[in-house]
């Protein structure tokens, strides 16, 4: 079986080509691969019942990683295997992992699709920034939703001992450690104190931070989970490596994260779904990940609850399940903001085509995961509430693609110019950490109008 | 006859090759090369672009029109006078992703629309260091500083940038536009730059402002 350092000597005598050739060869491939295996976006299907379809996505995304590999840009090659090393890989590939400890911890295992098991429910506003004295009360909000069966929280934005926090500064380091402690000190507040991270800090980018940030003495568990990033598309660089040969040896949770560009190298949603399901294969051979955490991206609409990206995501999620066990989480990344009608329509059809398609769901992006402490919870329980509800009561495919069409039109104009919304300081109470009743009531408001729609909450 | 059609069509196609040949048989019919770059090749990219921007095309087939497009230009603007080369000239930019930050598919956008625009564009390329863009815009004597970042941790070097420019007594030399995925309007304002756009195409008119 090919192991890490067989990968990590590759890259010095993969072929050597220039990364714009690279990207002109995965272009290229996706097309050739699209033709090949019939692979074609219909235009109106968000959640389609086609196992065929997922079957072919599947091979088509193997069959790409075969041809392409990955690129090393550190060492400016590609580095390619063979279709026996890449199916043992994804044999071997871990087939539970286990978030946080004690009372708290919660197994994540793999799904299918149409499966009546509820998917691991995580709540992330990764992305979002917020400055320090917010940070713990953020973190707090969501470290006690009790459908959060692991949370990461938002991205910590400002000064830290009156420098600012920037990559591969010393204060990179000293932020990250102050991160973690916030983190897990909310995870106790909450009652939680074993409740996982699935990303345990959001201001570590070097690995020297990473390595600092998992010392026990700043409290991480040794379940928490780094996410480590790859370049767009289908790149690695020795930065990156080096974060998997720590984390590989040292226990701590190992996990990759792919965000696919719609519109981008890998071109519309057929090419982009195919170049997501390869990057899978990516995480096991340069990484040797646990999981693989996703978040397809359309480049224009800074979203991924379009149609198209909701066809992509749906598919790519469907393939996975249907031909391996890795663990596959897949992020909704939302373009309205907290507290509008538009943001919980968005959580919920990411909810919904994740968990009938056999993904677990990160409750995620809001406002574009841009706008600082544009922050919410209630929207993401009702994800998470939706996750339950469709798992428990058997939802098919074909229902769910009416109900996401259905909840589609309702926002679907807004997606270019979506409302902000309101901050976390105008929806919660920051003394008692506490959503506002007014908050409340939109959250139960909104519930009840979905409820109309096919999904029955009384079943969670 | 030169037929500016077949040009839009082969800066459309991508075929480099068709640009170059199309290029020397307009010079050859006494063609205007001006002319031949705003009504021949200049309206392919347009079509290109407006594909990219309502997803019928994307970024692969951007980059191979706009790779076209030069190429074409490059017969072309041999065949021009200095002075009338610099009038197809909008400004020089020159366009980087910060230090610390590896992330480059908005900031490769930018350049290739930048360049079809009629602006002279260096790419410094990624996880550049603030002293380097200093330096680089300083010999290059550009008009345009562009930075892009995708994270948190990044966009603070946006801000060291302006500040170094300012500490180095040039800020007024150049414009300084900012962009990325974390980036805000807001931001943009707070550290001081010149020019915001939420995508590479409003990046475009912001360009063209600051150098009018």
């Amino acid at each position: 079986m090919v192991t890490f350092w067989d990968v990590v000597e590759r890259t010095s005598h993969g072929e050597r080509m220039k990364e714009s050739d690279f990207d002109a060869m995965l272009y290229q491939n996706v097309r050739a691969l699209i033709e090949k295996y019939d692979i074609h976006f219909d235009g109106e299907t968000a959640v389609p019942s086609d196992d065929g379809l997922a079957d072919r996505a599947y091979q088509a995304g193997l069959e790409l990683f075969l041809a392409t590999g990955f690129y090393c840009t550190s060492t400016q090659r590609a580095v390619r295997f063979t279709r026996e090393e890449v199916e043992e890989a994804v044999r071997h590939a871990k087939k539970s992992y286990v978030f946080g400890e004690g009372r708290d911890q919660h197994v994540m295992g793999p799904r299918t699709v149409e499966d009546p098991n509820p998917p691991t429910c995580i709540f992330s506003h990764l992305g979002v920034p917020v400055k320090q004295d917010l940070f713990p009360k953020v973190c707090l909000a969501q470290a006690q939703e009790q459908y959060a069966d692991a949370f990461c929280c938002v991205s910590l934005h400002d000064t830290f001992r009156g420098i600012p926090i920037k990559s591969g500064h010393p204060v990179e380091v000293a932020a990250c450690m102050w991160d973690i402690t916030k983190r897990r000190e909310a995870a106790r507040l909450a009652g939680r104190p074993g409740l996982g991270l699935y990303a345990h800090v959001s201001v570590g980018e070097s690995t020297a931070s990473i390595i600092a940030s998992v010392h026990p003495a700043f409290g991480a568990l040794p379940r928490d989970v780094t996410q480590n990033g790859v370049i767009a598309e289908l790149k690695v660089d020795y930065e990156r490596m080096s974060k998997a040969a720590f984390l590989r040896e040292c226990g701590f949770g190992n996990a990759s994260l792919y965000g696919p560009l719609m519109g981008g190298y890998a071109g519309g949603p057929e090419g982009t779904m195919l170049v997501q399901i390869a990057h899978f294969f990516l995480g096991l051979l340069a990484f040797d990940v646990e999981y693989h955490i996703c978040f397809p991206i359309d480049i224009h609409q800074t979203c991924s609850t379009t149609l198209p990206m909701l066809w992509l995501i749906s598919v790519y999620c469907q393939a996975i399940a249907r031909n391996s066990n890795m663990l596959n989480i897949c992020t909704t990344m939302a373009a309205g903001g907290p507290s509008t009608d538009m943001l919980f329509y968005e959580m919920v059809n990411g909810a919904i085509a994740h968990t009938v398609s056999g993904a677990h769901s990160v409750q995620g992006g809001i406002a574009r995961d841009k706008n600082p402490e544009h922050i919410s919870t209630l929207e993401l329980r009702l994800g998470a509430e939706t996750c339950h509800a469709v798992a428990k009561t058997g939802m098919t495919r074909a229902k769910a693609n009416s109900v996401v069409k259905e909840i589609l039109a309702r926002y679907a104009d807004d997606i270019p110019n979506a409302p902000l919304g309101k901050t976390f300081s105008e929806l919660y109470d920051l003394e008692r950490v506490k959503p506002l009743d007014f908050y409340l009531d939109l959250y139960r408001k909104k519930k009840e109008e979905i409820s109309k729609l096919g999904i029955d909450y009384s079943a969670i | 006859m030169t037929d500016f059609n077949e040009m839009k069509d082969a800066v459309v196609r991508g075929d480099s090759e068709a640009c170059i040949a199309l290029a020397k048989k307009a010079l050859e019919s006494g063609v205007d090369p001006l002319k031949a770059i705003r009504e021949g090749f200049a309206p392919g990219m347009g079509v290109v672009g407006k594909g990219f921007e309502d997803g019928s095309l994307f970024l692969p087939d951007m980059m191979l029109a706009a790779e076209a497009m030069k190429a074409g230009i490059a017969v072309l603007e041999k065949a021009m006078p200095a002075d009338k080369a610099a009038e197809n000239r909008a400004g020089k930019v020159v366009v980087a992703t910060v230090q610390g930050d590896v992330h480059d598919i908005g900031k490769n956008i930018l350049r290739i629309l930048l360049s079809t625009a009629g602006f002279e564009v260096v790419d410094l390329g990624r996880d550049v260091k603030v002293a380097t863009i200093v330096a680089e815009a300083e010999d290059e004597k550009a008009d345009i500083i562009g930075v892009s970042a995708l994270m948190t941790t990044t966009m603070m070097y946006m801000k060291e940038l302006i500040e170094e420019l300012a500490e180095a007594g040039v800020r007024k030399d150049f414009k300084v536009m900012v962009g990325g995925a974390p980036v805000t309007e807001d931001w943009a304002r707070e550290i001081g730059a010149d020019g915001y756009a939420k995508d590479a195409f409003a990046a475009i008119q912001v360009a063209k402002n600051l150098v009018n």
